[in-house]
């Protein structure tokens, strides 16, 4: 159940918590909603891709703290701000620090924001499968050689098996093999599989 | 001597100059050449010379050439047979200028010696040097009284008007003529009217005095009905056995009128201050207005969607439906406190009111501000409430300030930011307290004694104008506003309101 896309609303305004909730039953999503910034932080977050709706003005700390410490602590997750008048120049400065969007109270486009965070879901969900995928690489990836590991970056920097074999000083044929048992142990199958976890690859130690 | 006759001697000792000269009067009898045939004994006194000594001498030489000569027709006058009397000033001889009355009669000297004059003369100097400063002093009292600008009017001890001067007959419409005879209570409105019999009777029995020898304030009444604004003064005195009284009367009239624009102005003040604070109230308020209208928009926005559905729930939608109403209501009352808090106060808006009302009407509209600046707020009050009679928008809009400079104090400063309240009733029973403590950073203590000053202020923005109206607020309802800094830091404002007595009623005073 925690696994469907939810949004996490923080308002201290029960009205406004309760407003939304319902908002969002009506277009099929999924809340759960907080009093406090502290109260989301505190919170298990969903396993499921999720995206935060965070009052700019909140009693215990501020949208912005909310927003550094969320960022710190779960990354990845998306923020859309609601704010009040005057808000702006906050709002670009929580847009600076990689908020979606936000929204000036009270009179947003409703339709907007849940188009803003369906999208947000939307990403949020793709960006967790990836990281899902380059948890899976990173395993995997001590179970290489020291050689099909070399390959295997080469190729996943996007460089051809005849520059790899140069660039190594062994046959365009070994380069192949090398590669094809190296996408096997890490569970690739295609090329492009291959390229997407260059990350993986870089960042992890054979 | 020859023209000494015994007969006339003997009339003359008749006079008898022990009892003449105990008068302020001289007596001489001249013969029909103004020679002295007799000089009572004032002579010595006034000529310095024996009376003795005068016998058969001119009168010319006595009296001198001037008065002689002043004199002469009634001495013949005198000769002729008719009495004649001169009343005046003359220069005698080295006696100066003297005031005198004299009385010439003619005489009979005896047989031979024919007719004389007797001349008896009153020296009336003294007399008349008194009833000369008399004159006097009488025409610098009229004069200034005449004169005065305050009304000036006498009365009798029945209260019947006795003199009027021409400032009392501007001040109240009536002429002095019309005035004077007539009860003093016509220049007065009722009650004091019918009463005033009463009051002099009250003082003439217990001699207490109510007005006399102080000032006061009242109100009297003009020829036309019109009340005017007076201060007077009254004071007793004696004509003989009589009693009377003076009433001083100052128009206060402009000077009430320069109280009512000064008034006037301080409400305007008062007001625009009012404004400046809704002002500044206004970002606060947007949120406040601005919550339960995102509420409403989104409830509002779920009905439409849950509308679309198929089979939509009916108990979710009442449910919206309710939430909208509730929000909606909400927002009504945000504006209606607005709108109590901007409405100009009138000074005879003065109602009976308790300081916890008052704390938890204003609280409200700064819920955002404290919010914002991370303040939290502890209200306690005691019980048994006090009351106060007061205008409670001005009361209100002193408390919104207090309590926005309070929040700005914390706003910023690290540590604890704790707003608190107390009001109750002090032990002595007299007055309700308020007492509003932050636990900012404290007024450097160069700033403490200008705090209330008109002007004075350490914000970029504001007029300076906030403490300086908070405190004549509280003055014009008889109360204080104190600040005083806190032991553990910050700063409380003590506000005092005198507590209502039901009880109490100002006494009819004369």
């Amino acid at each position: 159940m925690r696994d469907a896309p939810t949004v996490l609303i923080v308002d201290d305004d029960p009205a406004i918590r309760q407003a939304l909730t319902l908002l969002f039953k009506s277009a099929g999503l999924a809340s759960e909603s907080f009093a406090s910034g502290g109260q989301l932080l505190a919170a298990d977050k969903p396993n499921g891709p999720a995206c935060v709706l965070l009052d700019l003005s909140l009693p215990d700390l501020d949208g912005l703290e909310v927003q550094q410490r969320l960022h710190r602590e779960t990354p990845g997750i998306p923020v859309i701000f609601l704010t009040g008048y005057g808000d702006v120049p906050v709002a670009v400065q929580a847009l600076k620090y990689g908020a979606i969007d936000f929204f000036q109270k009270p009179d947003f486009d409703r339709q907007n924001l849940i188009q803003t965070i369906r999208q947000a879901l939307i990403d949020h969900q793709e960006q967790l499968e990836a990281d899902a995928a380059k948890r899976s690489v990173q395993a995997l990836v001590g179970s290489l050689s020291h050689r099909e590991l070399e390959v295997a970056r080469l190729a996943a920097a996007g460089h051809a098996n005849k520059v790899i074999g140069m660039e190594l000083g062994i046959s365009e044929r070994t380069v192949e093999t090398h590669r094809g048992r190296a996408m096997k142990k890490l569970g690739l199958r295609r090329a492009a599989d291959l390229i997407k976890a260059e990350k993986a690859l870089e960042e992890t130690d054979a | 001597m020859e023209a000494h006759g015994p007969s006339a001697s003997s009339e003359s000792e008749a006079f008898g100059n022990g009892s003449v000269s105990a008068l302020p009067i001289i007596v001489a009898q001249l013969d029909d050449y103004y020679r002295v045939q007799f000089a009572s004994d004032g002579h010595r006194a006034w000529f310095g010379v024996d009376p003795q000594h005068q016998i058969g001498r001119h009168i010319r030489e006595i009296i001198g050439t001037n008065a002689f000569t002043r004199l002469e027709n009634r001495f013949r006058t005198a000769l002729s047979g008719t009495q004649t009397t001169f009343h005046g000033q003359v220069p005698y001889a080295h006696c100066g200028h003297r005031f005198v009355h004299s009385v010439y009669t003619p005489h009979a000297l005896g047989q031979e010696m024919g007719t004389g004059v007797q001349m008896v003369v009153s020296d009336l100097t003294p007399y008349h040097n008194l009833r000369r400063q008399l004159a006097d002093e009488t025409l610098r009292s009229r004069t200034i009284v005449q004169h005065a600008i305050d009304g000036i009017v006498t009365l009798n001890h029945d209260g019947i008007i006795q003199s009027f001067n021409p400032a009392a007959e501007r001040l109240f419409g009536y002429t002095a003529n019309e005035a004077i005879g007539n009860n003093i209570a016509m220049l007065m409105p009722e009650p004091d009217r019918h009463r005033h019999d009463d009051y002099i009777r009250h003082y003439q029995r217990t001699h207490e005095p109510r007005i006399i020898g102080t000032g006061r304030d009242v109100t009297a009444m003009r020829r036309d009905g019109n009340p005017i604004d007076i201060r007077l003064a009254v004071a007793e005195f004696f004509l003989g056995q009589e009693q009377h009284f003076v009433g001083f009367i100052h128009d206060l009239s402009s000077r009430k009128r320069a109280e009512r624009e000064a008034l006037e102005a301080r409400e305007n003040l008062a007001h625009a201050n009012r404004i400046t604070a809704m002002g500044e109230l206004a970002a606060g308020l947007a949120h406040e207005i601005s919550q339960p209208l995102t509420a409403i928009q989104a409830t509002a926005e779920a009905c439409r969607s849950m509308l679309k559905e198929d089979n939509p729930d009916p108990t979710m939608l009442a449910d919206a439906l309710e939430q909208i109403t509730v929000q909606s209501q909400r927002t009504g009352s945000i504006v209606r406190e607005l709108r109590d808090f901007v409405r100009k106060g009138s000074p005879g808006q003065i109602g009976r009111h308790d300081p916890e009302s008052l704390v938890n009407n204003v609280l409200p509209l700064l819920s955002h501000e404290l919010e914002r600046a991370g303040v939290r707020v502890v209200y306690h009050h005691e019980t048994p409430l006090c009351a106060c009679l007061i205008n409670r928008i001005q009361i209100e809009q002193v408390l919104v300030n207090i309590l926005r400079n309070a929040i700005e104090a914390m706003e910023g400063h690290d540590g604890e930011r704790l707003l608190q309240i107390r009001s109750r009733l002090r032990p002595d029973g007299q007055w309700c307290e308020i007492d509003i403590d932050d636990s900012g950073p404290g007024i450097p203590p160069a700033h403490m004694n200008r705090l209330f000053d008109p002007f004075f202020t350490t914000k970029t923005h504001g007029m300076g104008q906030g403490l300086a109206i908070c405190r004549s607020i509280i003055e014009r309802h008889g109360g204080s506003l104190k600040v005083e800094p806190l032991a553990m830091g910050g700063t409380r404002f003590r506000i005092l309101l005198p507590r209502e007595h039901r009880d109490a009623e100002a006494s009819v005073d004369a």
